[in-house]
């Protein structure tokens, strides 16, 4: 009962955030320079013409006039109509919010496995050649560019050795899940790279201050092996905090996605928000940043649940 | 022989940097034998410890020497091997019980992995039996309810129970006990040491103990050794080095040790009262005077034996009386203070719990007034009322005539200078990154104290030389200080500002013997000399009687007893005072050996459960 009235709260926590990013975006898109329809329509028409083309799309109205519509638009016209593509925002959005969607759940994927295995060869091995082999490609991986290390990936995996596909998400044609992940492989390592190579850190170090703790002592004096030691108890105490790594650390991977997207010409929402941003296209700006906004909300809900879940301390009342 | 450590040598580092901790010692543990190392901090006493396990820290290394056990070289044997003797031979009980249990798991899971180690074969419905069976032998009577608890739901003798269950249930030859009472209560420590005698008694087990008490060196060991600096001083039986120590170290440690009764002993004699001194007509007394007055309670309210009864009944009381009835500086009246956790907007449900309960007591001019308790008595959230730290929920107190509770802004901050904190932790109560003699001269400028820097810095050398700390230690930063210069500082800062009244939050509690003597030795001259007045908080009876005029009892937030130091054996005095009393172990120089026959404090019913959860 405690834990649901908790979620509770924090459900209706999430209001304020919401408002107060939706004002963020809406303010931002405006008050940058630049107007949609005269970008647009500027050779093509008179002045004239084209106030009349703002009043249409109300954007002579009072700013305040202007926030409370749109805000109205997003539960019911489906975020308002795009000003360049004229079509709902959701409906352009959202297959291709999947479509980033699926990139970032296969970038989560990787970050945790391999972060966690980097992490926890460098802390078991401690001051030992493992250790210091690891944190050295760490040290190096971390001041790679996304950019940078994705077109290596791709000159490597897809040019030379031609094991993978070098972009896109499916081959011509449509290739099934087998096609679908040789595709993902590449995008969902540079993705995860850097997040990845944090998280290792943090499991490592982790592993190394649990190994100093009295628990481990005490098992350790009755003649407890190494393994199930790390496994059992060091793996159990270090899961909170790996949990909480990993929910902010979706958070730096989502806007990594973004970038990685363009690289290898993933059809995500992040060449769509660009291409917005050049065109001005207000609602479609605004209802990209409040969809992600809400998917970083969601992860911080989940994330805090699950932590508070792992603590004994706050299990029973 | 169960144990045998011959000319161990233990190194942190390689090579050149290599640093020797302990420094080839040699010493054995007999069969069914009590061995007790005692040391300070750093003396390599742990580390001595750790390495009969080879549970060395990483860094460190046996670089020569031989451990036997039972007949079985240990050094030398890899990682797998040593596995073997662990726990099958040799268990460990470790110092801190709040860390000593995994956290994540219930305690039944952790016992029964425990046992699984040692007899693999075993069902669960067996484990689960013999961790009953356990958990009773150590006095632990609600077995099924401790089995599934999480370890952070029981007290911290609970939890020392629990690590003795472990550290015992493979019935080893030898069992290392790292400190096992530090971190508890007086009145715990007495039942935990208890369990300790009871259980190597029926598993027949051999006990080395490390510790820095003599009271539980007198209290428990049959053998003792002396460790400084990773070389022993000193060894032999246990009534040979406390009746007559052959080494100045031993000497000097045992005589720096607070005990009842000895400041009267010390004012008859006409000596100062301080640490180290000893009076010369009780040094070869048959026991220290706590020892046969308490007996003499226990018997039936029977008078008080020679040193105390002098006092009690009437008998001129010198220093004591000098303590005047001065005017009263402090008046608290009717303090409470509640807590409240949880409430809107938390998702948790509001509680509350009083921390301090309808307390009311004077200091007067000039005297120290020790205030004691157990853990979470409410001692030092009292502290913090008594100096504005913390508004009162309910209650007044009144500084020199005026009302501190009732002051805010500025009236509040002129009366500050005038009462002066000296927390436990010297360190980590000063500024890090500030120097240490800054931090003396900052308070004195923004008090207004000092009209200037320079002046500040002037005054600042006038106490860093009030407290014994040469010149130079005004450039040093917090780290750079051991544990003693840290409070000399801590005392230092808050004398630069001239106050009244110092509040001194446990500040003895985390040093080792010795310090701790140079630290109260330091705060009576100062008192003398500078006629200052002491709120001194402390859980140890022996260091409040010596220091303090009054004393008065906490429990629960309430204070249930106030009396002068000299009436602390008269008749009336609280169950809790009484409970405190006997709960100390006193140093026995006489034969006749420590109190054997019935032990008590087999069973956890006098223990506490942890506040709030």
């Amino acid at each position: 009962m405690g834990t649901l009235k908790h979620i509770g709260w924090r459900l209706v926590n999430i209001l304020p955030v919401l408002l107060i990013v939706s004002v963020l975006t809406f303010l931002i898109g405006r008050l940058t320079p630049g107007d949609p329809i005269q970008g647009q329509y500027a050779r093509t028409f008179s002045p004239e013409q084209i106030e009349g083309i703002r009043d249409a799309y109300g954007l002579n109205l009072p700013l305040w006039q202007q926030y409370v519509k749109w805000i109205g638009d997003l539960f019911v016209a489906g975020g308002g109509r795009s000003i360049v593509q004229e079509a709902p925002v959701f409906d352009i959005l959202w297959p291709n919010f999947l479509n980033t969607l699926v990139l970032t759940a296969a970038g989560v994927l990787i970050c945790a496995v391999v972060g966690i295995a980097i992490g926890t060869v460098a802390g078991a091995h401690h001051r030992r050649f493992a250790d210091r082999f690891s944190m050295l490609f760490v040290q190096v991986g971390s001041n790679l560019s996304v950019y940078w290390f994705g077109l290596i990936l791709i000159w490597i995996f897809a040019l030379q050795l031609k094991w993978l596909p070098v972009s896109g998400m499916q081959s011509r044609g449509g290739g099934g899940f087998g096609d679908l992940l040789a595709h993902l492989i590449l995008p969902g390592i540079s993705a995860a790279l850097i997040s990845m190579l944090v998280l290792a850190r943090f499991v490592r170090i982790g592993i190394v201050q649990e190994k100093q703790s009295d628990y481990y002592k005490t098992f350790a004096s009755q003649g407890a092996g190494g393994l199930s030691l790390l496994g059992k108890h060091v793996g159990r105490n270090i899961l909170p905090p790996v949990v909480n790594i990993i929910g902010l650390e979706i958070g730096t991977l989502i806007t990594g996605v973004l970038f990685v997207e363009s690289v290898f010409n993933w059809p995500g929402i992040g060449t769509q928000l660009l291409n917005a941003v050049n065109g001005k296209d207000y609602p479609l700006i605004q209802g990209g940043v409040v969809l992600i906004a809400l998917c970083y909300l969601v992860v911080n809900l989940v994330t805090d649940v699950a932590v508070d879940a792992l603590n004994p301390r706050l299990r029973r009342r | 022989m169960t144990l045998q450590v011959s000319d161990l040598v233990v190194e942190f580092g390689t090579g050149d940097d290599a640093v020797r901790v302990v420094d080839g010692i040699s010493f054995s543990v007999a069969a069914g034998e009590t061995f007790a190392l005692v040391g300070e901090s750093g003396s390599g006493k742990s580390i001595t410890a750790a390495s009969v396990l080879g549970l060395l820290p990483d860094s460190a290394r046996v670089a020569s020497g031989s451990i036997r056990l039972g007949g079985s070289e240990l050094v030398g044997l890899s990682a797998r091997e040593l596995r073997r003797f662990r726990g099958s031979q040799v268990g460990m009980v470790f110092q801190n019980p709040l860390a000593s249990l995994d956290p994540s798991f219930e305690v039944g899971n952790q016992l029964r992995e425990i046992i699984g180690l040692h007899e693999p074969d075993l069902p669960r419905v067996s484990r689960e039996a013999l961790a009953v069976e356990w958990l009773g032998r150590v006095g632990i009577k609600d077995a099924p309810r401790v089995l599934g608890s999480y370890p952070h739901e029981l007290s911290g003798g609970m939890r020392q129970r629990v690590m003795i269950a472990i550290a015992s249930l493979s019935q080893p030859a030898l069992l290392i006990a790292d400190e096992p009472t530090t971190a508890l209560d007086a009145v715990i420590q007495k039942q935990i040491l208890d369990l300790l005698r009871n259980v190597i008694r029926t598993t027949g087990s051999s006990l080395f103990i490390i510790t820095h008490d003599f009271g539980v060196v007198s209290y428990v060991a049959d053998r003792v050794a002396v460790m400084r600096d990773g070389r022993l001083v000193e060894q032999g039986d246990r009534e040979q080095v406390l009746a007559a120590p052959q080494d100045a170290y031993t000497r000097e440690l045992i005589e720096a040790v607070p005990e009842i009764g000895t400041r009267f002993a010390l004012e008859r004699a006409g000596l100062p009262r301080r640490l180290g001194v000893r009076a010369p007509d009780w040094a070869v007394g048959s026991g220290s005077p706590v020892d046969s007055a308490d007996r003499a309670d226990q018997v039936g309210g029977a008078a008080p034996a020679v040193p105390v009864a002098g006092a009690a009944s009437g008998v001129p009381r010198g220093e004591a009386a000098s303590a005047r009835p001065g005017e009263p500086l402090v008046v608290v009246e009717r303090a409470r203070k509640e807590f409240v956790v949880g409430g809107i907007g938390t998702g948790e449900s509001r509680r509350s719990f009083l921390a301090v309960d309808d307390v009311s007591l004077e200091i007067r001019r000039g005297e120290v007034f020790g205030l004691i308790g157990e853990s979470g008595s409410g001692k030092s959230t009292f502290a913090r009322l008594a100096g504005g730290l913390l508004p009162l929920t309910s209650g007044t107190v009144t500084f020199d005539g005026q009302p501190l509770s009732a002051l805010k802004g500025r009236g509040l901050r002129a009366l500050r200078p005038r009462f002066q904190y000296v927390f436990q932790d010297a360190t980590s109560s000063l500024n890090p990154r500030v120097s240490v003699g800054e931090q003396i001269v900052r308070p004195l400028v923004r008090f207004g104290k000092a009209p200037s820097v320079r002046a500040g810095r002037a005054r600042a050398a006038e106490v860093l030389d009030l407290v014994q700390l040469p010149t130079g230690t005004f450039d040093r930063f917090p780290h750079e200080l051991s544990g003693g210069q840290g409070q000399r500082i801590g005392i230092a800062r808050a004398l630069a500002l001239e106050p009244d009244l110092l509040i001194l939050d446990e500040p003895t509690s985390a040093l080792d013997v010795s310090t701790q003597a140079a630290i109260l030795n330091l705060l009576l001259d100062l008192r003398e000399q500078l006629d200052l007045s002491y709120l001194f908080i402390g859980h140890n009876l022996a260091v409040i009687e010596f220091v303090c005029d009054r004393i008065g009892v906490l429990e629960a937030g309430r204070l249930v007893d106030v009396f002068d130091a000299h009436e602390l054996f008269a008749p009336g005095r609280s169950p809790v005072t009484r409970a405190l009393l006997g709960a100390i172990l006193p140093i026995e120089r006489s034969a006749v050996g420590a109190v054997d026959g019935e032990l008590e404090g087999l069973t956890e019913t006098t223990e506490p459960q942890p506040v709030a959860g």
